[in-house]
């Protein structure tokens, strides 16, 4: 399958590891996904964290609203709460990093540059 | 002599008789070497442990070092290795040390009663070694509950449902390898074919999901395309290179990109993009290695031959020689698409189409090969 959409997620500080679990358990991603440092002033700390995938049409329809199969396991009212206090944005029209770019300023934040 | 060692020889071995191309390159890399080639499929996976092969338009999340697998794609030199696991089709009951509620009969490893999870199922008395990388198989014909490979302390994905998995897994520590209960553990099963073959190598792994670049594909060559926000791959075992190394890559930095690899944690030890490559020659400035633009196809040689000089090349044209900043005390060995190779840092937004690094020094005509190779995977002349 094509991993053609181009995805940005962006996380309050405090939901990180909850917005990691979630993925793990709903689109089996492992590792620190959001790994990306932001802050509105582009200095620390982090108020979120974000990243920049490829991914496949159906992870992108699970983070944009469509239920996630019971089967999972993973409940969907869990799903919604999370969703609703982050930031998905899915096919900007851009590539990769401009997409990423456009994103987090459009969400008001920079990038912490170590 | 095992036969990766004489794989990895071969070349050597067969000089003036015939060898092709290629079997002439693993020689000038040496025995040394980590080298990377996306137009071979088989030597990427999709995920992060294994399963799916690259694919055009499919992310990366495991890139094999090809340089002890001889002339052949990553598939065949694997379908080749020694199998490693003993009694892996439960024809005896023997060679596996099994939970209580596990049996061998029938030809099958069966789970007759709760196991908890992060319990080993059934531990086979073969011996692995960390840190190495091993390709596992296992059959599940069917579960209630869920279960994962674990090979020297490295969990697989866990599986609750049947099916043949094919997982790659990187080993770190630890001398084992099982069938492990995982999740809320697993009360009945049966399993079958359990392989367990040795992939030697310096094997590129994305730290996490979201880090991993995508295969690109056009005009019949195969490029890793990393976005320049959080992809990057570390390669393990550890590749120290030493003060004295080379490396030779094709590689494309887009607009905004900058650094195709890192040698330590410190971001001064990279190569960086300013408009031209680049690399620190103090703490804080860095030095031209080269003139030519860097935003289209290209072959890129670094070579330091010792700790006081770094020099590079651009489409086999010598460039710059110079003085490489060295940090104190870092942690040494190669990362991919990062300045640093323990973190995302300033990293590449670009292609890479494949590459060879090695310590020790390139002789003349041993770049020549190298390069040309590197040439023909980039699609680019010399």
């Amino acid at each position: 399958m094509s991993f053609s959409r181009s995805l940005v997620l962006i996380v309050p500080a405090a939901l990180k590891d909850a917005a990691n679990a979630m993925g793990a358990a709903a689109i089996g991603w492992s590792g620190d996904n959001l790994s990306v440092p932001l802050s509105a002033s582009g200095a620390a700390p982090a108020t979120h964290y974000a990243c920049h995938a490829w991914a496949q049409d159906i992870a992108v329809a699970w983070l944009t609203g469509t239920p996630i199969p019971e089967s999972m396991g993973v409940p969907q009212a869990n799903v919604d709460a999370l969703l609703a206090q982050i930031t998905v944005s899915a096919d900007a029209g851009l590539a990769g990093g401009e997409h990423f770019a456009a994103a987090i300023a459009a969400a008001g934040l920079q990038r912490i540059e170590a | 002599m095992d036969a990766a060692l004489t794989e990895a020889l071969r070349p050597a071995l067969r000089v003036g008789l015939g060898l092709s191309f290629y079997e002439k390159m693993l020689a000038a890399a040496g025995s040394g070497a980590a080298i990377y080639d996306p137009s071979d499929l088989t030597s990427l996976y999709q995920s992060r442990t294994g399963g799916s092969t690259g694919a055009a338009d499919s992310v990366v999340g495991i890139m094999l070092d090809k340089a002890r697998m001889g002339n052949q794609t990553a598939a065949a030199f694997i379908a080749g290795q020694t199998e490693l696991a003993n009694n892996g089709g439960f024809d005896a009951d023997t060679n596996w040390t099994k939970h209580a509620n596990a049996t061998i009969s029938g030809g099958k490893l069966n789970v007759v009663g709760a196991v908890a999870s992060g319990s080993p199922v059934a531990t086979n008395d073969a011996a692995t070694i960390s840190p190495r990388w091993y390709q596992m198989t296992y059959t599940i014909e069917s579960i209630t509950g869920t279960v994962s490979l674990n090979v020297g302390g490295t969990t697989g994905t866990a599986r609750s449902a049947p099916g043949t998995y094919t997982e790659i897994l990187y080993a770190a520590a630890g001398s084992t390898f099982a069938i492990q209960s995982r999740g809320t553990g697993v009360t009945a099963a049966v399993i079958d074919n359990v392989s367990v073959k040795y992939i030697p190598g310096y094997h590129a792994l994305a730290p996490s999901d979201a880090a991993r670049p995508i295969l690109r594909s056009a005009s019949g060559l195969y490029y890793l395309d990393a976005d320049g926000v959080d992809d990057r791959m570390t390669i393990a075992p550890t590749l120290n290179l030493g003060s004295q190394w080379w490396g030779v890559g094709g590689w494309q930095s887009d607009a905004s990109g900058d650094a195709p690899f890192g040698l330590t944690n410190q971001e001064q030890s990279a190569l960086s993009a300013s408009g031209k490559w680049t690399w620190y020659d103090t703490s804080t400035t860095q030095a031209d290695l080269v003139s030519a633009t860097i935003t289209s196809p290209h072959v890129l040689t670094v070579e330091q031959a010792s700790a006081s000089a770094l020099s590079a090349r651009v489409n086999g044209v010598d460039g710059l020689t110079i003085n490489p900043y060295d940090g104190s005390s870092p942690t040494n060995g190669l990362g991919l698409f990062s300045r640093e190779n323990d973190a995302f840092a300033v990293g590449l937004d670009g292609r890479f189409y494949g590459g060879v690094w090695a310590p020790g020094a390139l002789t003349a005509a041993n770049r020549a090969i190298v390069e040309r190779w590197v040439a023909s995977k980039s699609g680019v002349a010399l």
